[in-house]
């Protein structure tokens, strides 16, 4: 892809506890990660071992108390434009049609200044893109699942960020929508060249999506390791290099398990 | 069975208990059973309705009274939304008016209508602040509550998107607080309209409530339930109006 092989996220040395039930609690502990320009990142690992957390790190919703996060060479200190985030629930606006919900993004905003000519055009061809024609004056409740997620998409993409973070932008579909929402986040990015972050805890997504697929572990969530995914694309699930990939991928997640076990006879 | 469609049988079920009782009261009054004296029939109560239509004075006491209402209920909203909105923005106004609103609310606003009767007379003014605080109070605790309890999680949507106050105001805040603001309003409809009767039957000299209590001392129950299913009806049709409203205006629930 458009990888320049200048970095565009960079994660040095970042912990990040949260208070709970009164005590300090290790959340995320000594992530250390270099994304290129234009990389499809995927990150995988168990329910409540921190991804959200860490995605929501890089986005600037959540403060970097320990290490450093840049994104762009910029140290992320708060939300800026130049990254996107999709949320798991769509977060949609349920008053507002499909297009408002997209214009939302570029309403007021401090950088961007269009006229109401540019803004429709703009917001029609990312409806174009996500594949809404036809639906732009549906509101969120008359759309499925899948269609409410494309819109959380180009709503994410509308003011053209260099990063769009997703997280398990998929994770209440089903798997049929799931497999089609997968080759659309495909095609968008390769249409748009950013540098996509994605979070699932579906292995098959993460190796069928990524170029590389970050593996966390569980409680704090520390890394586990880093596959590259040498695959060409259109990817096939049942190929025997998916198959070895996965395999990995899968004793990574089992080694985990067995290196903790030791903490139940507690 | 499908609930929301309805057939002809489901509509002649609905009317068939008002038409039975209706039959039986008339029926009831005709006989004698029940002294004239204090329950009317049917026929005497829409002759008296009849009458009190030609002669011009029904429609004197109930333009009085929807009047009251009118202007009563616009203030009490107008108040209730805007100090909602701030109590509901702003923890720290909440904190400094909560103890007082707390008791003030308490108060049913019938036991405040000699103060103001005190404070203001027996004119318009003294029934419409009570008008206007029986709408108040129900509207400024629902607009709060909606405002302060928008999903946090489309706040996060602005504030990555790098939206300021206003937009977070007027695109997210106020339109999530819609429903629960109107339930606030019909809440405080029905509270404008109970208080302008008790308001006009404690003093005035015109409106429903007035004509209610005028007719008790003239001994007139004709009139008397003229003015009872005038605040029957009227009661019902204002809720269906803002139930109606609401469902154009908060199309997306
Ligand atoms: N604001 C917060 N305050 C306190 N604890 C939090 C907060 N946000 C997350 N946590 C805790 O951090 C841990 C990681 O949460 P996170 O949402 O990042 O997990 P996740 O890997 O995204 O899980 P899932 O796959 O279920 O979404 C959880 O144990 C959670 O309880
Ligand atoms: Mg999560």
């Amino acid at each position: 892809m458009s990888n320049d092989n200048t970095n565009q996220i960079e994660i040095h040395g970042v912990n990040k506890k949260f208070v709970i039930d009164k005590k300090k609690v290790d959340i995320l502990k000594d992530i250390n990660l270099e994304f290129k320009k234009g990389e499809f990142i995927c990150i995988v690992g168990a329910s409540g071992c921190g991804k959200s957390t860490l995605l929501r790190m890089i986005s600037g919703l959540e403060t970097v108390e320990e290490g450093e996060i840049t994104v762009g060479g910029q140290k992320v200190t708060q939300p800026t434009l130049k990254t996107g985030m999709v949320f798991q629930e769509s977060r949609l606006f349920p008053w507002s049609n499909v297009e408002k919900n997209i214009e939302f993004g570029i309403t007021h905003s401090k950088s961007k200044k269009l006229d109401k000519y540019a803004k429709k055009k703009l917001v029609n061809s990312l409806i174009e893109l996500v594949g809404l024609k036809g639906f732009e004056k549906a509101i969120p409740k008359q759309l499925s699942g899948g269609m409410q997620q494309r819109v959380s998409i180009a709503r994410g993409l509308i003011n053209n960020p260099d990063v769009l973070l997703l997280d398990e932008p998929f994770g209440a579909l089903d798997a049929i929508t799931r497999i089609n929402m997968q080759n659309e986040i495909l095609r968008i990015w390769e249409a748009e060249k950013k540098t996509m972050v994605l979070v699932t805890h579906d292995i098959d997504e993460a190796i069928y999506l990524g170029d590389k697929v970050v593996v966390l572990s569980s409680r704090p969530g520390t890394l586990r390791k880093v596959f590259n995914v040498d695959l060409p694309r259109e990817r096939d699930r049942n190929s025997a290099e998916f198959a070895s990939i996965r395999s990995k991928i899968y004793k990574e997640f089992f080694n985990d398990v067995k290196r903790k076990e030791p903490e139940y006879y507690i | 069975m499908n609930r929301s469609k309805k057939g002809i049988v489901d509509y002649v079920i609905i009317i068939i208990s008002p038409i039975l009782l209706l039959t039986i009261w008339q029926v009831v009054t005709d006989k004698g059973w029940i002294n004239g004296a204090i329950m009317p029939s049917p026929k005497k109560v829409i002759e008296a309705f009849k009458s009190l239509i030609v002669t011009g004075k029904y429609w004197e006491q109930f333009s009085a009274s929807l009047f009251r209402v009118s202007i009563g209920f616009t203030v009490g909203t107008v108040a209730g939304v805007a100090i909602g909105v701030l109590t509901g923005l702003f923890k720290k106004v909440d904190d400094l008016v909560t103890v007082i609103f707390s008791v003030l609310r308490s108060i049913p606003t019938i036991g405040l209508i000699p103060l103001f009767i005190l404070w203001c007379g027996i004119g318009e003014e003294s029934k419409i602040i009570i008008i206007s605080l029986g709408t108040f109070w129900s509207v400024l605790l629902n607009t709060q509550r909606g405002i302060s309890g928008t999903d946090a999680k489309l706040l996060e949507v602005a504030r990555i998107l790098q939206k300021n106050r206003f937009v977070v105001l007027s695109k997210i805040v106020i339109p999530a607080a819609l429903p629960s603001l109107f339930t606030g309003i019909r809440l405080g409809i029905s509270g404008a309209w109970r208080s302008v009767i008790a308001a006009e039957m404690i003093a005035s000299v015109r409106g429903i409530g007035y004509m209610i209590q005028y007719a008790r001392e003239m001994s007139q129950p004709a009139v008397m339930f003229v003015g009872l299913l005038t605040l029957g009806v009227v009661g019902l049709a204002l809720d269906l109006v803002v139930k109606w409203l609401e469902k154009r205006l908060i199309y997306w629930s």
